[in-house]
């Protein structure tokens, strides 16, 4: 790898491996989080949707498809939090000390 | 600057023509609504002004495409939002939470995911990679002229379906809700999108987008609560209720026949998820923010404010049941149960006037159209930059038109998809299009996501494999479409579909990915070869933005 260009001395960089492997790490940990939770979802729907008409009390009405459609809401929002935040806490500063070093 | 004002007061003209055509309603429609065509005239003078202060920001290519880059992540997401919630989801996923229940809420799942795929894998490197179309991305270190071609040509594809689903519905929708006839409508979108994308260009759709989000976003949980306040804020009594009126009982809360079909329910659900991750509009939303930060907060705030306005419309559908669902005002002829007055999207406008009356209703009716004219309008926009950056600009130009010709075709090619957007929209008014919402996302989800994801992930893709994958995607989508039921029956009248599925995504995206992997490996020449090499140098732009430090933007060799 040439150490001449901008890219190349990023490439080079000591840190610039630990940028790209805890981004991957991250960013695929949480894709999976989001993929696999929602496509078993889905899966039961397919092949045995009677699970979810089960009722959330014995008394009331309301199924356990009522919370739990709520809930994958709210994690699906509560994944992108977490990539945001780590994101800005430990991407940003270091994506920026690289690119500095690179350019000197 | 006189030139401008001028060419703006004749736009200004016209639409208050088009106005005066909504004010003075035919009698052949429904009664005129005065609080809505009031609401409605309100929202369209805000629009304009914006659209004349936009324009006057707009000198540059950039500020043309990506409204210089100066939208922040907030601002972006609601814009984002906007987008995806269009009046296909206020009124048609509140009508079939209405009619079916719990299935019609799944569509809500399906859509918000594709947010959370798009913030990991695609957001940032959209924004470090591309300046105005996603072609840009796909395009980086391939062949400019057929990768971008092959782009355009499916970015339009989507485009201009997606447009015509858009007309029809507003068409329809507007003729009921404000007594007027449906060309005028149709004519209405039409004349008043081109206004906002050729005078405003991104910075003017983007706050169009704003605006109506806000006001959709509020409208529908003023909706919603004062609904949920008749049941005691509680879901239970809600539901019970509901129960005990709906035809279909206890089944309206868990999912039933809608995706019994286990093929159909994951061929639906790959389609919506990586076709919204797909779809030109959505992505170019990405370049209109400054750096990758801010496009990684406009994911966050887009997926939040779905998921709030998707629980709202939720309990907007499961409360029509009991209070639309069992009042005679609401049915034609008063039989309850029969047939809704106005057609079956209008569960949630009847909604609104049975908690809140006409006035609520007015509001609702406005808020309807504000969001067909703000969808329309960034869907004109990327087919519009689709045409001029990537067609013009890039394939027949080759990088050699200046920023005002670029903008010039753009503005012209708006034009053209709003009169082609008006004309197919009278065309198909009596055609049933239930099957374009599945068409786009299915051709979004085969011809430009796989070919989008390879180019930023997949060091051996080539020119040859984007191109050949993603007509793959896009022809196979396109067929799939056409021999199932809902266009060999329905439409063409055959007896039998030839394709026994209603969605496409399940086969053609994954034909797509193996087509573009295949036509890539066994590519061996030179370019190929050059082009595999390049890829470094893209991914650590990606991974770094960095030119944004430097002073000028690198180049890969082609």
């Amino acid at each position: 790898m040439s150490t001449d260009t901008t890219y190349g001395r990023i490439v080079n960089h000591p840190r610039y491996a630990e940028l790209v492997g805890r981004r991957k790490r991250l960013a695929w940990l949480l894709a999976g989080c989001t993929l696999g939770v929602f496509f078993s979802f889905v899966l039961i729907i397919a092949f045995s949707p009677s699970i979810l008409a089960t009722p959330v009390s014995a008394s009331g009405v309301t199924t356990i498809a009522v919370p739990i459609g709520v809930a994958m809401i709210i994690y699906f929002w509560i994944l992108t939090g977490i990539y945001v935040r780590r994101a800005s806490r430990d991407f940003d500063g270091l994506s920026d000390q690289i690119v500095r070093e690179a350019l000197k | 600057m006189k030139a401008l004002t001028l060419k703006f007061t004749a736009g200004l003209v016209l639409a208050a023509a088009t106005g005066l055509a909504l004010a003075a309603p035919e009698s052949k429609g429904q009664t005129a609504n005065i609080p809505a065509i009031a609401m409605f005239l309100l929202f369209v003078g805000i629009t304009l002004g914006i659209t004349y202060w936009a324009a006057k920001r707009t000198k540059t290519a950039s500020d043309y495409y990506a409204a210089g880059g100066g939208i922040t992540g907030t601002q972006n997401g609601f814009a984002i939002a906007g987008d995806l919630l269009s009046a296909a989801t206020l009124l048609g996923i509140s009508s079939l939470i209405y009619s079916k229940g719990y299935d019609g809420f799944l569509y809500c799942l399906c859509l918000i995911v594709a947010f959370p795929m798009i913030l990991f894998i695609m957001a940032e490197r959209l924004r470090n990679l591309g300046r105005y179309t996603f072609a840009d991305v796909t395009s980086f270190r391939l062949a400019q002229r057929p990768v971008r071609t092959t782009a355009a040509i499916s970015s339009l594809t989507v485009v201009i379906f997606y447009l015509i689903a858009q007309m029809v519905g507003a068409g329809q929708v507007i003729k009921l809700l404000f007594g007027i006839e449906y060309w005028i409508a149709v004519v209405a979108v039409g004349v008043l999108m081109v206004i906002y994308v050729t005078f405003g260009g991104m910075l003017a759709t983007t706050w169009v987008q704003i605006v109506k989000a806000v006001l959709l976003i509020f409208g529908g949980t003023v909706v919603a609560m004062l609904a949920f306040s008749k049941f005691g804020f509680s879901f239970e009594t809600m539901a019970s209720k509901a129960v005990a009126v709906h035809k279909d009982g206890i089944k309206i809360l868990a999912p039933g026949v809608m995706f019994a079909d286990p093929v159909s329910a994951v061929s639906l659900a790959l389609g919506m998820v990586f076709g919204t991750a797909g779809l030109p509009h959505i992505l170019m939303r990405f370049f209109t923010v400054p750096n990758a930060v801010e496009s990684r907060k406009s994911a966050f705030v887009a997926t939040g404010l779905m998921g709030f306005f998707f629980l709202m419309i939720g309990l907007i559908g499961l409360s029509a049941v009991v209070l639309v669902g069992t009042d005679p005002q609401y049915f034609e002829g008063g039989a309850v149960g029969g047939k809704l007055l106005g057609g079956g999207n209008m569960p949630s406008m009847h909604l609104a006037h049975a908690v809140g009356g006409n006035l609520l209703l007015g509001f609702m009716a406005a808020v309807a159209f504000a969001t067909i004219l703000a969808v329309v309008s960034g869907l004109a926009l990327a087919g519009a930059s689709a045409i001029s950056h990537d067609i013009y600009a890039n394939a027949i130009k080759k990088g050699t038109a200046t920023e005002q010709q670029e903008i010039r075709v753009s503005k012209i090619a708006s034009l053209g998809l709003g009169i082609l957007a008006v004309a197919l929209g009278i065309m198909f008014e009596k055609h049933n299009l239930a099957f374009l919402s599945g068409l786009t996302l299915g051709i979004a989800a085969s011809a430009n996501f796989p070919v989008l994801i390879l180019s930023m992930y997949w060091k051996g893709l080539t020119t040859r494999g984007a191109v050949l994958g993603g007509m793959a995607g896009l022809i196979s989508a396109l067929a799939l479409v056409i021999c199932s039921k809902a266009v060999w029956v329905t439409v063409l009248g055959n007896p039998t579909p030839l394709f026994p599925y209603e969605q496409p995504a399940l086969f053609s995206m994954p034909l797509a990915f193996f087509i573009a992997w295949l036509a890539s490996v066994l590519d061996t020449s030179e370019s190929a070869a050059q082009e595999r090499a390049a890829f470094d140098e893209q991914d650590v732009l990606a991974e770094t933005g960095y030119y944004r430090k430097v002073s000028s933007r690198p180049v890969a060799q082609h």
